[in-house]
């Protein structure tokens, strides 16, 4: 209890400072307004009057909307399972892109363009019905597909398949899969794979060549010269691309069961998955709790010390500085000191979403609709869209009018620059 | 490597007096090659009507005066120049070079390199997009398009393409370039071959659509009228006994029709005649007022007149399901054929003057230019490019490989089957020994010197025989070749130099993963140190120069279809090109020869690799 305490009073210390920031550009706006309401003062003392009143009203409201009023959030949700045209509602990956949305299942890819599902399946040249991962090449628009049965290529409705019979990859188990400078990495149950596919080259990284304890390899993302590997078991692997050169991190107490120093490393050894952010922190899911590097110092984060709605982490994605966490009991996200939890209330069919800031009260918010299912396995975004990959179907959530009246600062949460006018508009207007 | 460089390695091979003899034929005849412009490429400047020549054998470009072939001005290209383009205004041009793995970019007045774009690969085709930032570049031997940012010069992508691309064109307004590929895309055991055309979108410089020309292979030029594509294709039928050559039907001849805003499907239609075939289709021209398009024949030596309003007729049959298999209909060409012109010696390139009033037709093994009139359809004169001479050994050799004149019927040449110098991806039915029965894997005929014996089950010593008269008499069904004929085909077959391997270090050195499979395939012991014997080592079989110990092996790779239990041990060389493996093609890929066809150890001793060693082995394999 007293390490959390301690966390959390370094959270609100650094928040303070942004917070005085904020305030700071209020009190010039407020300035400029007194000013001008001055100058009409000299020709009318009732109205300055009326004018400071309203002004010191709008003040108070507008700090305290900064402070304790939640950003927007993702409060209508859309459901797409197999009446809607899915192979299957187990939905186990999902990647949108510019102009589609793809999922995998356990029958087979799905993809979603011009309003309807075209599922592919072996029979199309798939390398196997169970899709685990998808990435695509931004260079070529390919599509990279790795399956319980090898990895395979979509490229313009031709699918190349590469099997480790057939190929230099390691292992026709391929859970993750991502495309990095050209070069496909892929994740497999014997280690990872490298195709240069320029060069139409192979590389086998596993524990022969790299600190690889274990070769049961999860997830892979590339970040500026790095690559990360999601080693379940193994920890997490860095790969320095220019220097050529592994690292591992691993969790330094070895224990299974509990965390005993926090923040000392990474927070466990089975890591399911592995993502980057603006910032070049990276985040590691964890089946016990989620962690976060961002080069120097480690945060990390469990259910019981922080808004972590479960340990069990199935997958992390991140947008600019915002890190969305899929887990088996809902999903967060999190920029490390203010978090959002959203979670299906399995009683109601709705959802109940709370947002947790770093210096102020938790709010919690009830929405209609939420996904399918709590069990969720993936994360995409497609334009303001968040896509989510759960047990029983996909969901697509959307921020309403309804949500966005809430937003006091839409960057904090959403992760990009917004429309400032808009976004200042709506505070004022809707305190 | 070059002709000449080609040639003393060739030289260097013991053993081989017969090739070695053959060879310093080939080589008194390449000493002055450079009198041979062999034009692969060629343009028409619209301002001022002159030629564009990219000469293939000598590395350069010329500009010609088309009213007598004149060569006005000259400019040195990489080596072995291939495909020519100019940028949308015109103030630049240019040539790929497949050997020297780069893109020239030429001023196009003064015909100077300004720049120059080294690739990995041999670049073949190339379009420049509609905006002039961006250049595609076909890269044959890796199966892929290469797309250069042309401010810059770096490239900016890698495309999939199909199976060895080969023609890239830009469709004037459509946004969207074209790209042919000569081979079929990998197509499993006993299935009937699919080419396919890769579209580009211009804008994105992403693949956009792969369109499947079904039982067709050999895709070369393509062409654009208003309203649809045109490209050149062969459809080869592989699959029945070669006993067919004396019925006419073995390899057809035609064109694909591509049109991409109705919705139907690519047609294909033959441009031969029951009794007549006019083989190995090359390039497309469209008039410009798209009623008419041309297709150069390289194996019949002529250029065939093709109206588009027949076409459109048989079209619409097809669509009213008149014409259930107009593919193969060999009495449809007399509804849209209008002229058959006889050209020089195997025509290539084509290109129309901006009226479309003429075609010149660029011939590459007789140096001279065909120069049609397309009212009339008839040669108004032929431009002798340069000082060719008389055809020399080598120059005859490369003529009959090419031509389809002493095949029954003209149904195809040795070039038809063995496109490229290389090979077609097909496997065949040679033998009339009924159908299925030893069905074989074409081999490639790139740097075949040395490798003998030939044959899958290594019964012919050597070249002549492979390729001489047995070949007359069973495979081109027209008697037998005297003994001269025979010397220069040989002749030219051995010089046949292998391509650009993107796999080898420009330096010859190996990388660690080359070396470690370089060790294995040396190797003398099991991982657990146990002595192997000599045949389940890589080396011992797969030795000397070219890798091979010129013997026949069982590895355990006979069918019940195959007649014979041993096969030839193949060379080595070039391998990474020569897919499918084994001698009925039945491995897609290197790997497999173990993975899936090595189940007792009969193809060398492999149950100890571990994955990482079989990769190891397969990248040293595909730098040899």
């Amino acid at each position: 209890m007293s390490l959390m305490r301690r966390h959390i009073g370094t959270v609100t210390l650094r928040g303070k400072g942004n917070n005085a920031h904020c305030h700071s550009e209020r009190r010039e706006e407020s300035r400029s307004l007194l000013g001008k309401m001055l100058r009409v003062a000299q020709h009318d003392i009732q109205r300055l009057r009326f004018a400071l009143v309203c002004s010191a009203m709008c003040a108070v409201t507008a700090l305290a909307a900064s402070i304790h009023a939640a950003p927007p959030y993702y409060d209508h949700w859309e459901t797409f399972d197999n009446t809607d045209g899915l192979p299957s509602n187990k939905t186990l990956c999902v990647l949108a892109t510019a102009d589609d949305v793809w999922a995998g299942t356990d029958q087979g890819l799905t993809r979603f363009t011009d309003g309807q599902w075209r599922t592919y399946t072996p029979d199309d040249g798939l390398a196997h019905r169970a899709v685990l991962a998808i990435a695509e090449d931004s260079r070529t628009g390919d599509i990279w597909i790795a399956t319980m049965g090898g990895l395979s290529r979509y490229s313009a409705g031709r699918f190349d398949t590469f099997t480790q019979r057939t190929s230099g990859l390691a292992n026709d188990v391929v859970y993750g899969v991502t495309v990095w400078r050209g070069q496909v990495w892929a994740a497999t149950a014997a280690g990872a794979s490298r195709y240069d596919v320029a060069r139409d080259r192979w590389t086998i990284f596993d524990e022969t060549n790299t600190p690889m304890h274990e070769i049961w390899c999860y997830s892979v993302i590339g970040c500026e010269n790095n690559i990360y590997m999601a080693v379940w078991g193994g920890g997490l692997l860095e790969y320095n691309t220019g220097r050529d050169r592994w690292k591992d991190y691993r969790d330094p107490d070895g224990e299974m069961e509990i965390d005993l120093f926090r923040n000392d490393g990474l927070i466990h050894d089975v890591v399911a998955s592995v993502d980057c952010d603006a910032k070049r922190r990276v985040w590691i899911a964890t089946y016990f709790g989620l962690s976060s590097y961002d080069g120097r110092r480690w945060r990390n984060f469990s259910e019981t010390d922080s808004p972590l709605v479960s340990n069990f982490v199935n997958y992390v994605a991140t947008r600019e500085d915002l890190c969305w966490i899929a887990t088996d009991n809902g999903l967060n996200a999190s920029n490390r000191d203010d978090w959002w939890a959203y979670r299906r209330d399995d009683a109601t069919g709705k959802g109940v979403i709370s947002w947790h800031p770093e210096d102020g009260p938790v709010e919690r918010f009830t929405t209609d609709t939420i996904f399918p299912h709590n069990y969720i396995l993936g994360v995409s975004f497609q334009g303001d869209d968040l896509w989510l990959a759960t047990e029983k179907g996909l969901a697509r959530a959307k921020m309403t009018r309804d949500s966005q009246v809430h937003a006091t600062d839409t960057r904090r949460h959403r992760g990009r620059h917004n429309d400032t006018t808009d976004r200042t508009t709506k505070g004022a207007t809707n305190p | 490597m070059t002709a000449h460089e080609h040639l003393r390695r060739v030289a260097r091979i013991p053993g081989l007096v017969a090739a070695a003899v053959v060879c310093a034929q080939c080589a008194a005849a390449l000493a002055d090659d450079s009198r041979q412009c062999g034009p692969r490429s060629m343009l028409v400047e619209p301002d001022t009507g002159q030629l564009l020549l990219v000469c293939e054998n000598r590395g350069d470009i010329l500009r010609v005066d088309p009213r007598d072939g004149t060569v006005v001005a000259r400019g040195t290209t990489g080596q072995q120049p291939f495909a020519l383009c100019a940028n949308p205004d015109r103030t630049s041009y240019y040539v790929s070079c497949r050997r020297g793995q780069e893109i020239n970019e030429f001023d196009a007045r003064a015909l100077r390199v300004t720049r120059r774009f080294p690739l990995l690969g041999d670049p073949t085709g190339l379009a420049v997009s509609a905006d002039g930032t961006r250049l595609y570049a076909s890269v044959h031997s890796l199966d892929q398009v290469a797309v250069l940012d042309l401010s810059t010069g770096n490239e900016i992508a890698r495309l999939s393409a199909g199976n060895g691309p080969e023609s890239v064109r830009l469709w004037p307004g459509s946004g969207r370039v074209y790209v042919t590929n000569l081979l079929s895309n990998p197509v499993p055991p006993q299935q009937a071959c699919r080419n396919e055309v890769t579209v580009i979108n211009d804008a994105t410089g992403r693949v956009v659509e792969r369109v499947t020309l079904d039982n067709a292979n050999v895709g070369r030029g393509i062409d654009f009228a208003t309203d649809f594509a045109v490209a050149a294709i062969s459809r080869p039928k592989n699959l029945v006994p070669m006993v067919q050559v004396a019925r006419g039907w073995v390899v057809t001849n035609g064109f694909a029709i591509l049109s991409p805003d109705r919705d139907r499907p690519p047609v294909q239609l033959l441009i031969d005649l029951p009794n007549q075939f006019f083989s190995d289709p090359y390039d497309v021209a469209v008039t410009p007022s798209g009623d008419r398009f041309y297709i150069s024949c390289a194996g019949a030596d002529m250029v065939v007149s093709i109206d588009v309003s027949g076409v459109r007729a048989v079209l619409d049959d097809i669509d009213a399901g008149l014409i259930p298999r107009p593919g193969d209909h060999l009495g449809l060409s007399r509804r849209y054929v209008s002229a058959r012109i006889p050209t020089g010696t195997n025509p290539h390139a084509l290109a129309l003057t901006p009226d479309g009033s003429t075609l010149y037709v660029a011939n590459r093994l007789d140096d001279s230019v065909t120069v049609i009139d397309t009212a009339a359809d008839r040669v108004t004169r032929t431009l002798t490019i340069g000082d060719p001479g008389p055809p020399d050994r080598l120059m005859r050799g490369e003529r009959f490989f090419h031509s389809a004149a002493r095949t029954f019927q003209g149904q195809f040449s040795c070039a038809s089957c063995h496109p490229d110098n290389g090979f077609d991806g097909l496997q065949y039915d040679l033998e009339p020994d009924g159908l299925g029965r030893n069905i074989l894997d074409n081999r490639n005929m790139r740097d075949v010197s040395g490798t003998g014996p030939f044959k899958w089950v290594g019964s012919n010593p050597d070249i002549g025989t492979q390729c001489g008269t047995r070949t007359a008499k069973w495979i081109m069904r027209t008697g037998w070749l005297n003994s001269v004929q025979v010397v220069d085909l040989t002749t030219y077959i051995q010089s046949i130099p292998p391509v650009v391997n993107p796999y080898r270090a420009p330096d010859g050195g190996l990388t660690p993963a080359q070396k470690r499979g370089k060790v294995l395939f040396d190797r003398t012991t099991t991982n657990e140190g146990r002595p192997l014997a000599d045949g389940e080592r890589c080396d011992f079989c797969h030795s000397g120069p070219k890798y091979t110990d010129a013997k026949t092996s069982d590895i355990g790779t006979a069918s019940p279809t195959d007649s014979a239990t041993e096969f030839d041990s193949a060379h080595l060389n070039n391998i990474f090109e020569s897919a499918p493996f084994l001698h009925d093609g039945r491995s897609a890929t290197l790997e497999q020869l173990w993975t899936d066809h090595n189940p007792e150890d009969k193809h060398g001793f492999s149950r100890d690799w571990t994955k990482q060693q079989l990769n190891d082995l397969v990248e040293y394999l595909k730098c040899l």
